[in-house]
């Protein structure tokens, strides 16, 4: 048995041999065209688009990571970086945190620490806090517990007196 | 001069139908010279060999185009090649 292609190719040989072979296939093409092109080169040629869009948005990617990839190559040693290493922050730099942590800055009241304090300060029952309870809070929330723990001792022995 | 069935390679036989293509179907599928570019026009054009096939076929076998039917053990083959994946 022959590839598909020969014996279809031997199929139009036998059409090739009538009389009016040129008549013949000249009309076949005719009536094939319309589906020809809008069911097989249509489809065909989006696909190969889509190919080279791709291949476009690969080289995008790249780029994107491609910072990542030289400043590993040029300080290898952030790869073995431990907790303790100052280098193991570098490793570990994301940009969402970081710029997080410089809006907080650029706009105190969009904050997260800001929420807390006004929403404390609404219940009204919550000592008013400094910035560094608040930092303090952020930072380790057992600490913070102990400091409101203290001043609502200090509040209660005001009141006692 | 007409080539004979026997002496017709698969090159001939593409050679004898792209002659009879019209213009729209050779501006749109040239002749590329890149890889890319080539083997997509083989894939179209082997697409569309089939679709001549086929039509051709169907204009034999409802007896329009006055043509007779290829030889039974051709069509058995070919029945043959596309039911047998290779």
């Amino acid at each position: 048995v022959g590839s598909p292609n020969v014996t279809n190719l031997r199929v139009l040989d036998t059409f090739l041999n009538e009389r009016n072979s040129s008549d013949l296939v000249k009309d076949a093409i005719k009536l094939a065209k319309p589906y020809f092109f809008l069911n097989i080169v249509g489809p065909r040629i989006e696909a190969e688009a889509r190919k080279v869009f791709d291949a476009f948005r690969a080289e995008s990617t790249g780029n994107e990571v491609l910072h990542y990839y030289f400043m590993f190559r040029d300080y290898p040693e952030l790869l073995r970086a431990e907790p303790t290493n100052p280098l193991y922050l570098l490793k570990n730099f994301s940009e969402d945190r970081e710029r997080e942590k410089y809006l907080d800055i650029a706009f105190p009241s969009m904050s997260i620490k800001y929420a807390i304090k006004s929403f404390t300060s609404l219940m009204g029952q919550a000592p008013t806090l400094s910035a560094a309870d608040l930092e303090a809070y952020t930072k380790n929330e057992y600490e913070f517990l102990e400091k409101l723990k203290a001043v609502q001792r200090v509040k209660e022995e005001a009141f006692d007196k | 001069v007409h080539l004979t069935q026997s002496a017709r390679s698969t090159k001939d036989i593409k050679r004898l139908v792209n002659q009879l293509l019209d213009q729209g179907i050779s501006k749109l599928l040239p002749s590329a010279t890149d890889r890319l570019g080539s083997k997509l026009r083989e894939d179209l054009m082997g697409e569309l060999y089939q679709l001549i096939e086929f039509v051709l076929l169907n204009n034999a076998t409802q007896g329009r185009s006055g043509s007779a039917l290829p030889p039974k053990h051709l069509l058995q083959e070919r029945l043959a090649s596309l039911t047998n994946a290779q």
